[in-house]
């Protein structure tokens, strides 16, 4: 499975505003999904602007990058009037939850 | 008539599990579409091989290979399960995943593996000809692992409030 238009988007995005190269901004991105227990090919705007608010400001410090935290928030503002076909009613977990009571 | 009667509604079954993780989880994947195939056109093979050759009063063909498929099939349903869950609960730690569905892909997990391991308990005392269900360690075995798996599918799909609401206090606060 290809990664996601967010990811990419949001890749670019970062490449764009900071001193990160295409391969590590991309790298820092998918570090920052899969220790949030997300996937490039299948993250959705909602979750893609958790990461870019509890996760990738502490990857994007680690790699020096200025003002991590203001940064991050221009990529979730950037996102924040994207319209994308969401998947969400057939992911695992909405799958399990239709399931059973919760 | 009996024997081959259980041995189609044990292909049917078999075919709906790997059905199930193929669908919940790779559905967009080639591989896993081949290894669903795999498992269900080897065992179809399997029960028109049995069928050709007669003996489904002991089925030893049938019953010898297809303990394979239900480990391959339960085996992968752990396996996708078990990485789930591990997903869910890093998601858990950012407030992106619900707590009961969260757990309820771990005990998926726990119980289909034991049912895995029940599968291969099952097929090594059909192999030395022992009949397990009447067998001093077999009988117990079966009782242990067949109880718990039980429990654990009852408390992912049918699961009382007072547990549901445990599991829910045990969660942990988002960062």
């Amino acid at each position: 499975m290809g990664d996601s238009t967010i990811f990419d988007l949001v890749s670019d995005e970062l490449e764009q505003r900071s001193s990160l190269s295409r391969l590590e901004a991309r790298g820092t991105v998918r570090l920052a999904l899969k220790e949030a227990g997300l996937d490039a090919a299948t993250v959705t705007v909602e979750q893609m602007t958790v990461v870019l608010r509890k996760v990738l400001p502490r990857e994007l410090k680690t790699r020096n990058v200025g003002d991590p935290a203001g940064l991050c928030e221009a990529l979730a503002g950037r996102l924040s009037g994207l319209k994308l076909d969401s998947k969400i009613g057939q992911t695992p977990e909405a799958v399990f939850a239709r399931l059973a009571p919760s | 008539m009996l024997g081959a009667t259980a041995g189609l509604l044990a292909l049917v079954g078999l075919v709906a599990n790997t059905s199930f993780t193929w669908i919940l989880f790779r559905r967009a994947e080639a591989w896993a579409g081949a290894l669903l195939a795999s498992v269900g056109l080897g065992a179809g093979g399997l029960f028109v091989a049995q069928s050709a050759a007669g003996g489904w009063a002991n089925g030893a063909l049938f019953w010898g290979w297809f303990p394979l498929g239900i480990a391959v099939s339960f085996g992968w349903a752990f396996m996708e399960c078990g990485r789930y869950h591990r997903l869910l609960r890093r998601r858990l730690q950012l407030g992106m995943a619900d707590p009961v569905v969260t757990n309820r892909f771990g005990l998926y997990a726990a119980a289909t593996g034991l049912a895995v391991v029940t599968n291969l308990v099952g097929w090594v005392f059909w192999r030395r000809h022992l009949e397990m269900v009447t067998d001093p360690v077999g009988g117990p075995l079966l009782l242990v692992l067949g109880v718990t798996s039980s429990t654990l599918m009852m408390l992912a799909f049918l699961p009382p409030r007072v547990y549901l609401a445990w599991v829910r206090a045990r969660a942990p606060e988002a960062a």
